[in-house]
């Protein structure tokens, strides 16, 4: 059962801004296919584990074991931030990081930029491979935008949509990438209940789906309660507790530092 | 004639009809009765010019990097096509191509050192940089005659010597060439990356794009089409010296992509244009024609009151003509698919 | 010895000018995150408003180069105000742009109004050689020393001991914070752009007795001034102008002892590739950005 091998493995990942140790010592590891929620109080260091395992940072210690799409296990850490998306890994932003001036099509194609083989000449000769692969990537686009419920939109400018469907194309942008794990930030900041419902449905449905395992950074205890399969609550940058939603809510640490204070 | 209306209008449909089209109106002109030699020779400056203004428009519009010495690499590329012509005998075609190649190279060269520097030290690196080519210019006179100036022939062709008129069309085809390569490359995973960029470095990176490859191969990409477009200079004015290549280019080239329109293929023709015809034009209107540097004060406003009220460039106004008249016309189009330069095909 | 003496001196009076420009560079540098490259030709502009002046009035020098002074703060100010204020919430892409449309206006200015006619400019003392230790020496050059030095050491005061100078700092490190804080961010960026004007003024009328005073008299000055201050490091306000007088002396030094047909092209070579191994020059440090 390939389910219980484990894609990401964190292991001892610290990184400091002048003096302040953001994160500390953190290991936790996420499951093929798991859904896994990373909690914490504002400033816990949530944010900052996800621009390290992405490479936004580089962390001053630790590792990040992933197992890549092509099936080789890597460490994370001795990549490049471009790097990361053809590994399998790719995340998506707090406030949507989408390009306004382009349509929602050319949006998604941007998700696909780590699989496109023909390079400037190829293009700017319009040679017959280049021309094939457009196409090819322009149907995938084409039925991932079905997928998430936005067909025949994909002419449409992605400036000026909703929110929500801001959200549902930078998810749609992830899956261009045939990637094995999804980090989400945020992903229901901004959504309203109904929203951030249809939200969970679709990453549930994304998982099932396309076979991939999302880490999720969280603020709707709701969301993170109803769809994660295991959760790590983290404090000043601490792993406080770790493990299913039902022992998260039990956990008296997590409570104190922080269902607690927000309830 | 309603056929031929007809023609015209599936014509106009795609990009590159017309760019074609364009291409063979710019190029029937020099045959018009009455055109003087030296309207030509206008024609030919501002056809030269776009080629340059197009390659900085990849660089500025497109990824958002400025450069204010590409009048250097201009330069190399009429030094280096003049010398293989004139003195090594070979054939233009072959200097063309050394033209683009040594820049391009040149570029990648510069841009590996520069474009690890942060924001505006390419500008001021690239300032240098054009310095000291400059006077590479001036002292390297076995291969540039300093300021005695370099002079050269129109290319032969095919083994057909070519005249002024000819050589004016060689020009434009070469230009309606580049400007297909470009919206090639700008309508496909390439141009997308470029957009990426601009709208949000962290975001693009975290697609997969790779910034410093980006910016490097934008960066050669206009110093080799600065270099073609001095290939085309020595070969149409068929002279150069190192006064020519000061910085007033490099500074037209930037008002040229700005005032034209950013990150838009037309609108650097545009602004190629608006920038070597304004000075003629302004040189015929009564009382300004009598102040030295009237031009430079009336294109220095203009680039200010356009980058403070009308970022969009004159592009933007000259695209709304055609909607307004397909309008009128009854036959409406969506507003994505007029995007800027970006409709993908 | 006396030899190279002689270009030390040489380098130091040619690293003031560059001084006085790239000081000019990073006031507004920091102060309002941009670059202006109009800087130069702006004090190209007044050196013609000092000439003017000087023609019309023929007001003893000292008195011309305050009067030039003067109208280098109100060029710089209507500058701020007119145009830069109006672009601040544009993109910092639009700023530095904002300033080539500058020079462009101002190129076109100058001969407008004042003609294409190059003019002579006199030297403020026009005493002849003197003999030191066998170095000679322009007692205008350790006029032009002088000024700088002082000059820079008062600003330098301001910018550390007073009220106004800690509303400069603070608003170099951060303008928003600086505004919430009750800093007159605004008064600050006008108040940079005068003075920084009015250093780019000071600098072209010390430049003009070499020169002439002509369209192109500021050009190699604000190419230097500017690598200068990509020598020191944009960060600091002392950085430009220590690299501003390395630059003058390596200037001469190649010059004389190496080629001087070649030395801008190896000195911007040398600087080029120092900024490979330093990016943020001599004196400057390097921030973690922030996603």
């Amino acid at each position: 059962m390939t389910a219980t091998e484990s894609v990401l493995k964190i292991e001892n990942l610290s990184i400091s801004f002048g003096g302040l140790k953001a994160v500390d010592g953190l290991s936790f590891s996420i499951n093929e296919q798991e859904i896994y929620g990373l909690i914490g109080p504002n400033g816990a260091g949530k944010t900052t584990v996800f621009n390290c395992i992405t490479k936004f940072y580089s962390p001053d210690t630790g590792a990040a074991w992933f197992k890549t799409k092509q099936g080789k296990d890597v460490n994370l850490i001795d990549y490049r931030v471009h790097d990361i998306v053809g590994l399998g890994m790719v995340r998506t932003f707090q406030n949507v990081e989408l390009i306004k001036e382009l349509s929602i099509l050319d949006n998604l194609l941007i998700g696909a930029h780590s699989l496109f083989k023909h390079g400037l000449f190829a293009q700017a000769l319009r040679l017959r491979r280049a021309v094939a692969e457009e196409e090819q990537f322009k149907q995938k686009a084409l039925s991932i935008l079905e997928y998430i419920g936005l067909g025949g939109r994909g002419h449409e400018l992605a400036g000026g949509q909703p929110y929500g469907t801001l959200k549902r194309i930078e998810l749609g942008r992830t899956l261009m990438s045939d990637p094995k794990l999804i980090i989400l930030d945020e992903p229901a900041a901004g959504l309203n209940d109904t929203e951030t419902r249809e939200l969970a449905q679709l990453i549930r449905r994304i998982r099932d789906d396309y076979g991939c395992a999302v880490l999720l950074v969280e603020h709707d205890m709701a969301l993170v309660m109803d769809i994660c399969d295991r959760i790590c609550a983290i404090s000043f940058g601490k792993k406080l507790a770790e493990g299913t939603p039902a022992e998260i809510r039990r956990n008296q640490a997590v409570q104190e530092a922080y269902l607690g204070k927000d309830d | 004639m309603q056929n031929k209306r007809f023609n015209l209008k599936a014509l106009l449909g795609s990009r590159y009809g017309q760019y074609i089209l364009f291409g063979i109106i710019l190029a029937v002109l020099p045959f018009i009765p009455g055109m003087t030699s030296s309207n030509v020779t206008m024609l030919g400056s501002m056809v030269y010019f776009s080629v340059v203004a197009l390659g900085f428009q990849v660089l500025l519009g497109y990824s958002g990097q400025i450069s204010l010495g590409h009048t250097a690499f201009i330069g190399v590329g009429a030094y280096i096509s003049g010398y293989i012509v004139q003195v090594l005998h070979l054939p233009w075609p072959l200097a063309f191509i050394a033209a683009a190649v040594i820049p391009l190279l040149l570029g990648l060269l510069l841009g590996l050192i520069a474009l690890r520097l942060e924001g505006y030290y390419l500008a001021i690196a690239t300032l240098g940089l054009a310095e000291s080519i400059r006077i590479v210019f001036i002292e390297a006179t076995p291969i540039t005659r300093g300021f005695s100036g370099f002079s050269a022939r129109y290319p032969i062709l095919f083994g057909i010597q070519l005249t002024k008129q000819m050589t004016f069309v060689l020009m434009v085809a070469v230009l309606i060439g580049l400007m297909i390569i470009v919206y090639n490359f700008i309508n496909a995973s390439t141009g997308r990356a470029l957009a990426a960029m601009r709208s949000s470095e962290a975001a693009a990176q975290a697609m997969g794009i790779s910034l410093f490859k980006y910016k490097l191969m934008t960066f050669a990409i206009s110093t080799a089409f600065a270099g073609m477009a001095g290939s085309l200079y020595m070969h149409f004015f068929r002279y150069s010296d190192p006064t020519i290549w000061n910085s007033g280019i490099s500074l037209n080239l930037v008002v040229a992509c700005i005032v034209g329109g950013m990150a838009s293929i037309e609108g650097a023709v545009l602004g190629a244009a608006f920038v070597v015809l304004m000075p003629e034009i302004l040189k015929v209107v009564p009382i300004l024609n009598r102040f030295h540097g009237a031009p430079f004060v009336v294109s220095g406003v203009v680039i200010i009151l356009v980058l403070l009220y009308y970022p969009a460039g004159l592009i933007h106004a000259a695209r709304k003509l055609p909607a307004m008249l397909k309008q009128l016309a009854g036959r409406r189009k969506p507003a994505a698919e007029r995007g800027v330069g970006h409709d993908s095909h | 010895m006396q030899i190279f003496f002689q270009n030390v001196i040489g380098g130091i009076e040619a690293g003031s000018l560059y001084a006085l420009a790239a000081l000019g560079l990073v006031l507004i540098y920091r102060t309002a995150k941009m670059s202006n490259f109009a800087q130069g030709t702006i004090g190209m502009f007044n050196a013609y408003i000092a000439y003017f002046i000087l023609a019309k009035t023929g007001l003893p020098l000292p008195v011309v180069a305050v009067l030039t002074v003067l109208a280098a703060f109100v060029v710089g100010a209507v500058i701020e105000l007119l145009i830069m204020r109006k672009a601040s919430s544009s993109t910092t892409m639009g700023k530095p742009i904002l300033t080539l449309g500058l020079i462009i206006i101002f190129q076109g200015l100058a001969p407008m109004i004042f003609g294409p006619i190059p003019f002579q400019f006199p030297r403020f003392i026009q005493n002849p050689a003197m003999d030191i230790g066998g170095v000679k020496m322009l007692p205008n050059t350790l006029f032009v020393i002088a000024v700088t030095v002082v000059l820079v050491g008062v600003l330098f005061y301001i910018l550390q001991n007073t009220k106004w100078g800690l509303a400069v700092r603070v608003t170099a490190a951060n303008e928003t914070t600086a505004r919430l804080m009750g800093v007159p961010t605004r008064m600050v960026s006008l108040g940079a752009w005068a003075i920084a004007t009015a250093l780019g003024a000071l600098s072209a009328i010390m430049v003009a007795p070499l020169t002439s005073v002509t369209v192109s008299m500021m050009e190699t000055i604000h190419l230097n001034s500017f690598i200068a201050a990509i020598l020191g490091g944009f960060s600091t306000f002392h950085g430009p102008v220590v690299g501003a007088f390395i630059l003058g002396i390596a200037n001469n030094l190649i010059s004389y002892y190496i080629s001087s047909k070649w030395v801008v092209a190896i000195l911007y070579s040398c600087i080029l590739a120092f900024t490979i191994f330093k990016p943020q020059g001599l004196f400057g440090k390097r921030y973690v950005k922030k996603v």
